[in-house]
């Protein structure tokens, strides 16, 4: 059993942000990440809007935050949390090697995208069904391509890989797109781009392939079902569903109060359990940002801090 | 660490091999590399472990490998693929259970 002031789960912005600032209060600080440092904002290639760091990058905005965690000395380790009691006054969390103690957890584990949810999807995943189109762009060079979604992410993701794709068609449950006015005008112009509405995806073929050989869709008004197959000549097309996201909150949301899965906190990110804390996407909030990850992760830090002088050092 | 290319990966491909499939566009590929790295020293004795960059082998060799997405890890034993984690599920995690099931 290893003890620690706070214990950070999920090394996002949120999670490396909370971790300087309590490294920095000199409280002994561990975070635990189940795969890989950086959370959601490592596949971003272009991050222009985080304050101080014009032309940056996913990657290396989180280098930087990971050089300052290092600096002040928490310690990150790449465990998967397993099982967590917060109750009583010490919290225990388990992964599948070691267990912690820790006087205070900040649960910062982020979100990841939502899935279709069909036949095929799992098996296919990387057989050509992606959630990421700055990874996987290249693969579909001179292919055809589908963007599940018509929100803002589907449509910029959807025109960033025309400039791979011989074609992407767009399938969106809605009658038109929900994305922001200025990103549809821009799609609507691109000749590489096609719209497909009231639709949604039924099945993934391919399974026993190994790679996407069709994909079968539902006309929402009509329910008449068709199925699109490749190119002969390709002989397969890529699939990128981008409908949103679901918070990580499995192993929390019997215990915490939450709002469809997101945590709820108030402004100082106090959940209902005493020395528990919420920070990031996972939360109950409006603007879902680098800048606002970082921002809750300050926070929660802080309060903390505080709880634990109140609670354990007078 | 062995580098795989479209031209030799028929001929080094043989025995138990793991391959890492990235480019330098996959962060996710590049963030997962140091784990990879450590596994491939502790798993030294088992499996031949290489690298294999997706960009400089093509399209058309991705495909026929069914690498579509990535990151990817893919067991081969004698050049037929016989396990793989991919996309989101690649953790360290994940890819030493993988690894254990075929040592």
């Amino acid at each position: 059993m290893r003890k620690c002031d706070v214990l950070i789960i999920g090394a996002g912005p949120a999670g490396l942000t909370a971790a300087i600032y309590a490294a920095r209060a000199k409280l002994s600080t561990v975070v635990l990440e189940k795969s890989k440092i950086g959370g959601q904002i490592v596949t971003t290639t272009e991050v222009a809007n985080f304050p101080g760091c014009p032309e940056d990058s996913g990657p290396g905005i989180i280098e930087k935050m990971k050089k300052q965690v290092d600096l002040f000395g928490a310690e990150i380790i790449k465990e998967e949390v397993t099982a967590l009691d917060l109750k009583g006054d010490l919290k225990v969390v388990k992964t599948s090697k070691s267990e912690f103690e820790a006087k205070t957890v900040i649960y910062a584990a982020g979100a990841y995208p939502r899935k279709l949810g069909v036949e095929g999807e799992k098996e296919l995943t990387g057989g050509g069904v992606s959630y990421c189109a700055t990874c996987d762009a290249g693969f579909f060079e001179e292919l055809e391509v589908y963007v599940i979604g018509g929100g803002n992410s589907a449509v910029e993701e959807g025109m960033y890989l025309t400039k791979f794709a011989r074609k992407v068609n767009l399938i969106t449950i809605d009658p038109h797109l929900t994305a922001e006015k200025s990103i549809c005008e821009e799609a609507m112009k691109n000749e590489k781009m096609t719209f497909t509405y009231n639709s949604v995806v039924t099945k993934i073929h391919g399974k026993e392939e190994g790679i996407v050989t069709g994909m079968t869709v539902k006309n929402v008004k009509t329910n008449e079902e068709t199925t699109f197959e490749p190119d002969p000549e390709d002989g397969t097309f890529g699939i990128f569903p981008f409908i949103g996201y679901v918070p990580n909150t499995d192993l929390v949301k019997d215990i915490l109060d939450n709002e469809n899965s997101y945590i709820k906190t108030d402004d100082h990110m106090n959940t209902n359990i005493e020395g528990v804390y919420a920070a990031g996407d996972l939360r109950v909030k409006l603007v879902r940002q680098v800048v606002t990850a970082a921002s809750d992760g300050a926070i929660a830090a802080v309060s903390a801090e505080k709880y634990i002088e109140e609670k354990f050092n007078k | 660490m062995f580098i795989l290319t479209k031209d030799n990966f028929e001929a080094e491909n043989t025995g138990l091999t793991v391959v890492d499939f990235w480019n330098e566009g996959c962060t996710k590929c590049i963030a997962l590399m140091p784990d990879y790295e450590e596994l491939s020293n502790t798993y030294a004795d088992n499996f031949k472990f290489c690298k294999m960059d997706t960009k400089a082998s093509g399209p058309r060799f991705n495909i026929k490998l069914k690498v579509m997405g990535l990151p990817a890890i893919v067991v081969y034993k004698d050049g037929v693929e016989v396990d793989r984690v991919a996309g989101d599920d690649a953790s360290r995690e994940a890819i030493e259970n993988m690894l254990k099931k075929h040592v």
